[in-house]
């Protein structure tokens, strides 16, 4: 959404007043308190300059809404650490199989995006979740075993204790999983793997690996 | 980076083993940095603090007193075990220092540690007559160490071990005074008196990551570890307490090696302890 | 059900009673009597006849106080307080997946304070939890729920954890200042910081601002402690024990504020102080990597 960013080196503690509400758009580390913008957190503060061109081009629908906010730009608080990561509904995520039965694959989620959440949450995977397309055939048992890595989307908070994911996506689905003998498997179809050494074939609803995936972890190295 | 880490920490780890190097840019046998300072609490009669890296423990002395154990040996059959013990160690590893352990239970770890603790400070060979309340010794102090763990990062049993031995050599007894034959006080005008404490402690503890052997683990370390070594020698080279577990075969020449390096540490750690008072 | 398995000495021990404490009864009960009238403007006397009195440092002055952040490693923020000798740490874990299975919409805030077992030379504390600990910690919590923006994290649970290192006096305010700022290192996001004062306030109108553990034990003094939001104005928690005059209360409550600014500046400039230690480190880090 954001094009420019101007940083300043104010560091800002939480509770700090920033600016009248007027002045700015109120977003990530900051809220709205009698006519103020306020921090919540401890960071830098930064102002990010709303590309006019691309919201035209998003938003046609609340066209109103836009004309007042377009002038404006976003005010934002970032902490240099971010602990408190936590999965939110459309993020991506890895996670690890757990347990698997006729309904559905319980999941630990490891990382959101590219970050290591420090504790893991529980998820699920139901039947209906796994693919787009032909949702009746699916088998959970063709489709993850435990101990796969998988890449999957959040799409609720789900009920008390996990959270529900889907793979429906070709991007989503098993990226790494160890065949019976102990190898890493190849995937070799959308719908299956192979073991190096054995050469067995076995079922998996595989994430389709492409270049945009090897971006991502690039810049995450730097 | 990050994320690898988290989903094979073990071939991660493996990365940079077959380069000689650990993650937190260790060599192999590399100690982290290790400060002692004692005497910074002073609600107790002997503290210590002690840091490895990021792993920290505190350890306060509580002195009370008691009655001089009967020497009827008919009584005390069931507790043949503390004959003659003055020195109660306890361990507490709560949620503080780690996210793993919770409030209400004493974990495992602690409580192996704190037996281990305990069977291997008998070997300070403290004289009788140190404990003794009053002059003529018709009542005793009784030590109740107790260790606090603030920061679990790994190798807390060397963290433990030295702050344990540190904050006994801190301890000063004040005189006591008993009035009115089961009335006990203290008298805090008069000097104090320490405890004789001739031993040093010096432990050192490995883990065993496949074929490497990794000196002062750090907590990722232990995860991964297939064995744990722990050594304790004294001032004299002595071997105080020598434990390997875990499923992984140590051979002899690891094991040596691991000793020499055990020994090398004890001029280093001596100091430590003689220099850690913050008084000074 | 919690069972103390730890201590495992078969002898009864006691922790013996300071001696000046038993020759002062003995005098007094020989009819000495007129020690206790002797009290001058600056001097009080607390449950052990012992004077009370400030050395280098006036009733309205508050103890030095140490603070730093992120000290544990394994938390996901903390902090370390000093007031004078009292020392305070807290860790905080989370937010993080609840083991409860109710559906919560806001995240839950629980807290738990601890002393160690050498932190009091005036009671025994032992390893299990008693009740004045849980009673500071439901103290704690509820000066600080206010604050953090708990809509914020659905479906987690936000765990801050203290311990009372050296315990000498005025606790409560150490554990709220530590909490707060383990909450900002921890990056949760909040209304406001909470900082907190207590005035303990005499028989003879003497104020004592940030109590030690022998003035709070003075018998006929009562205290009051006063946690606030200084950047939004908003009081968070009065606590008042012992008798006072409607005057000397709403006095008592303008010191505690003034002492809460102090400290709420003091806070804010030791979060910036170390922000900009880290990005000091990450620089030369940077540096030496090129």
């Amino acid at each position: 959404m954001s094009q420019t960013t101007s940083t300043t080196n104010d560091i800002i503690t939480p509770g700090q007043r920033l600016c009248k509400e007027s002045d700015y758009i109120s977003s990530e580390g900051t809220y709205i308190h009698k006519g103020y913008i306020y921090s919540s957190v401890l960071g830098f503060k930064h102002i990010i300059k709303r590309n006019i061109n691309e919201n035209t081009v998003n938003n046609n629908n609340n066209e109103n809404e836009n004309q007042v906010e377009n002038n404006k730009d976003y005010i934002v608080v970032l902490k240099e650490r971010e602990p408190g990561i936590l999965p939110e509904i459309g993020s991506i995520v890895t996670v690890q199989v757990l347990r698997i039965n006729p309904k559905l694959a319980s999941v630990a989620i490891l990382c959101v995006g590219t970050k290591a959440l420090k504790e893991t949450f529980n998820g699920v995977i139901r039947i209906q979740d796994v693919r787009a397309t032909e949702i009746d055939k699916v088998e959970i048992y063709k489709s993850f075993r435990p101990g796969d890595i998988v890449l999957a989307q959040i799409i609720s908070l789900g009920d008390s204790r996990s959270y529900y994911l889907s793979t429906a996506k070709n991007e989503l689905g098993v990226v790494f999983a160890q065949s019976v003998a102990g190898s890493t498997m190849i995937p070799i179809s959308w719908n299956t793997m192979q073991c190096p050494k054995t050469k067995t074939k076995e079922f998996r609803k595989v994430a389709k690996m492409d270049q945009d995936d090897d971006t991502t972890t690039d810049s995450k190295n730097e | 980076m990050e994320a690898f880490q988290k989903i094979h920490p073990l071939e991660f780890y493996r990365k940079f083993l077959v380069r000689s190097v650990r993650p937190d840019g260790r060599s192999l046998d590399d100690i982290r940095k290790t400060t002692i300072s004692t005497g910074s609490i002073t609600t107790a009669d002997g503290s210590s603090f002690v840091k490895m890296g990021n792993t920290s423990v505190v350890c306060g002395v509580r002195a009370e007193v008691g009655e001089k154990p009967s020497t009827d040996k008919s009584k005390i059959s069931s507790y043949n075990v503390h004959e003659n013990k003055n020195i109660f160690i306890n361990i507490e590893l709560g949620p503080i220092c780690s996210n793993t352990f919770s409030s209400t239970k004493p974990s495992d770890i602690a409580m192996s540690l704190c037996s281990r603790l305990n069977s291997l400070i008998n070997r300070l060979e403290i004289p009788e007559t140190d404990y003794y309340f009053d002059e003529e010794g018709k009542a005793l102090w009784y030590l109740y160490v107790d260790v606090y763990c603030l920061d679990y990062d790994g190798n807390i049993y060397d963290a433990a071990v030295l702050s344990i031995i540190s904050a006994l050599k801190n301890v000063k007894l004040p005189k006591g005074v008993i009035e009115n034959n089961d009335e006990y006080y203290k008298d805090l005008e008069s000097p104090q008196r320490k405890l004789k404490i001739q031993h040093y402690l010096i432990p050192l503890s490995f883990s065993v990551i496949d074929d490497y052997i990794l000196a002062d683990p750090s907590l990722d370390e232990e995860k991964l570890s297939s064995g744990t070594i722990n050594i304790t020698y004294n001032e004299l080279n002595e071997i105080c307490l020598l434990l390997s577990t875990g499923t992984s075969l140590i051979s002899e020449t690891n094991l040596k090696d691991c000793m020499k390096k055990a020994k090398e540490r004890s001029s280093f750690i001596i100091d430590l302890i003689n220099n850690s008072n913050v008084d000074k | 059900m919690k069972i103390d398995y730890r201590c495992s000495n078969p002898i009864k021990t006691t922790k013996p009673i300071d001696y000046s404490v038993y020759k002062n009864k003995k005098l007094s009960i020989n009819g000495n009597g007129n020690n206790n009238i002797n009290t001058s403007i600056n001097t009080t006397v607390n449950s052990n006849n012992i004077k009370i009195q400030r050395i280098n440092r006036s009733d309205e002055q508050l103890r030095q106080i140490f603070m730093k952040i992120g000290v544990v490693s394994q938390g996901s923020g903390s902090s370390y307080v000093e007031m004078g000798k009292t020392k305070v740490l807290c860790t905080i874990h989370g937010p993080r997946a609840t083991q409860k299975t109710e559906l919560f919409e806001t995240a839950k805030l629980n807290c738990e304070l601890k002393y160690t077992t050498f932190s009091s030379t005036t009671e025994k504390i032992e390893y299990v939890e008693n009740s004045k600990e849980k009673d500071l910690s439901l103290l704690i919590t509820q000066s600080i729920i206010g604050s953090i923006r708990l809509e914020k994290y659905p479906k987690t649970a936000i765990d801050i954890y203290i311990l009372v290192l050296n315990d000498d006096g005025n606790v409560l305010v150490a554990s709220i200042t530590a909490a707060t700022m383990a909450l900002a290192d921890a990056g949760v996001e909040m209304f406001d910081m909470v900082s907190s004062c207590s005035v303990s306030s005499t028989k003879d109108n003497r104020t004592l601002i940030d109590p030690t553990t022998s003035e709070e034990t003075i018998p006929t003094s009562s205290t009051i402690l006063v946690a606030k939001m200084p950047s939004l104005n908003e009081i968070t928690q009065i606590i008042q024990t012992g008798e006072l005059q409607y005057t000397n209360v709403l006095e008592c409550v303008d010191l505690c504020i003034d002492g809460c600014d102090k400290i709420y500046s003091i806070m804010k400039q030791n979060l910036i102080d170390s922000l900009l230690q880290k990005q000091k480190e990450k620089e030369q880090q940077q540096q030496q990597q090129q």
